[in-house]
């Protein structure tokens, strides 16, 4: 037998074994549909009654199974077990009102802004939201930074640009809780928290790999790009003659719209500030949970954005190579650090405020380290043209 | 706490608890008895615990024993029963007489 043989065998007998490894994990997952579902549905419960609910649901479930007789028809226990779940599902707001008829839910700023109906909730939150406190307040204070780090150093270089986007990203996931927070005084509703979470985790990742993409096919293309190419539309709304585009020539941020920028940040977030102190004086209850998930496929997201994009820009960077290599390193330890201690903040729940200094201070630690450490002034690399 | 109003459903519900009193029925069970879904029967149950009609407790059982998981079951509380059988009577008037009769459920499910 060739050796064309055997590896052609073995590598059929892989296929065969990964195929039928994929079809019992596929099976097993398929087999607690259901109980996913039930669990999904009681999370449309008051948090007081849903560990009761969950347990009589999950065994009822069970009972709808086994009494049946049909344990061993994997097809129809899977179909009576999804019409149990889905019918609960949608039942369950009901059971909640039910349960709690007096209770009062808190009403979010988008609820009274857009009233109750759905569809415009979600327009609205998918409109105002994007340009509402996130992108104003946490990354365009990434903006400001990086501008300190362009007037600290006549000749900045990447290192100033990308410890800049890193501080960018550690702020964005330090301060979750305020931004939690910030996003249960827009709009207190999951849809308006996933949509927020999905907006920053979009605009981040996607704007990383364009940022190293751009500078693989023009060198001359400064890194830290990402960050204006991000935040360009809206400062292109400030002023129109705004550029930010790569270059020292072309990067010329007009004063005016620095100024205006820095005044939205600082007038936005004080008033989202001042909502939460006063939100803590009047007792208004802020959901958490839903959010805390939604913070966690954002920082997923980020994470794969990023390192993606880092990875790319490995790859397509010959040039620059060995620098953008050192510094791949770093930036990935630094995001995944800075990653696993938002997560650890979110969970914690620590007050908003005190993780919004935490928050303030990387910043500065991090514009601080950006100016002390940025290549001196002299001849200046191809990248960091 | 506001009496539950007193639906068709609701009353088919009551109907199998006033039936007999000393029973307790759990979720599935009483879904095989009226045919109806989950979404449906577990709002219901919800409107007449909160009402203080029904009462929901934990199965004191052995699963090991019973060879079965341990259930939520449903009882009426005296004071539900009471009140339950005023409601229907009035109901039942309300309706003629036998319009409840008729969707009173059947012992192995479905309305009889």
């Amino acid at each position: 037998m060739s050796g064309h043989w055997v590896i052609a065998i073995t590598v059929f007998a892989a296929v065969v074994a990964f195929g039928d490894l994929v079809s019992e994990e596929l099976r097993a997952r398929l087999d607690r549909l259901p109980e996913y579902l039930i669990r999904f549905a009681v999370l449309r419960l008051p948090p007081e009654f849903r560990q009761g609910r969950r347990d009589e649901w999950l065994l009822e479930l069970w009972g709808v199974l086994q009494e049946r007789k049909i344990a061993a028809f994997p097809l129809t226990r899977l179909f009576h077990g999804i019409c149990y779940a889905t019918s609960l599902l949608l039942g369950a707001r009901q059971v909640g009102k039910d349960l709690s008829p007096t209770a009062q839910r808190p009403l979010g700023a988008a609820r009274r802004i857009f009233g109750s109906r759905p569809v415009r909730t979600v327009i609205g939150t998918i409109i105002g939201v994007p340009l509402g406190l996130i992108w104003m307040s946490v990354l365009m204070s990434g903006l400001v930074g990086n501008e300190i780090l362009y007037a600290a150093r006549s000749n900045p270089s990447e290192y100033s640009n990308i410890i800049g986007s890193t501080v960018v990203l550690i702020a964005l996931v330090i301060a979750s809780p305020i931004i939690h927070e910030l996003c249960g005084l827009i709009a207190n509703n999951r849809v308006a928290s996933c949509t927020v979470a999905a907006s920053v985790a979009s605009g981040i990742s996607t704007s990383m790999a364009v940022m190293v993409l751009l500078h693989s096919l023009n060198p001359d293309i400064e890194l830290g790009l990402g960050v204006y190419g991000r935040v360009f539309p809206l400062l292109g709304l400030l002023v129109g003659t705004c550029i930010v585009w790569g270059s020292m020539e072309g990067r010329r941020l007009n004063a005016a719209a620095r100024a205006t920028g820095l005044a939205l940040i600082l007038g936005l977030s004080s008033v989202a500030y001042i909502n939460i102190v006063l939100s803590d004086a009047l007792g208004v209850p802020r959901t958490s949970q839903p959010f805390r998930w939604a913070v966690g496929a954002t920082v997923a997201v980020i994470s794969i954005g990023v390192i993606g994009g880092r990875i790319l820009g490995y790859l397509s960077t010959p040039m620059g190579a060995r620098l953008f290599g050192g510094i791949v390193g770093l930036h990935v330890v630094a995001v995944f650090a800075a990653t696993t201690a938002g997560v650890l903040i979110t969970r914690a729940s620590i007050d908003p405020r005190i993780s919004g200094i935490l928050a303030v201070l990387i910043l500065g630690c991090g514009t601080w380290a950006g100016i002390a450490y940025s290549t001196p002034p002299g001849p200046r690399s191809r990248l960091a043209r | 706490m506001s009496p539950p109003q007193l639906t068709l459903a609701v009353a088919v519900i009551l109907r199998i608890f006033l039936d007999d009193i000393g029973t307790s029925r759990y979720g599935y069970e009483l879904m095989r008895i009226t045919g109806f879904r989950s979404g449906k029967l577990y709002p219901i149950l919800a409107r007449l615990e909160t009402a203080g009609w029904l009462q929901r407790e934990r199965e004191d059982i052995d699963p090991s024993v019973a060879r079965r998981p341990i259930r939520y079951i449903y009882r009426l509380t005296p004071s539900g029963a009471q009140v339950a059988r005023l409601e229907l009577a009035r109901l039942d008037q309300q309706l003629g007489g036998s319009a409840l009769r008729r969707f009173r459920p059947s012992a192995n499910g479905g309305n009889a």
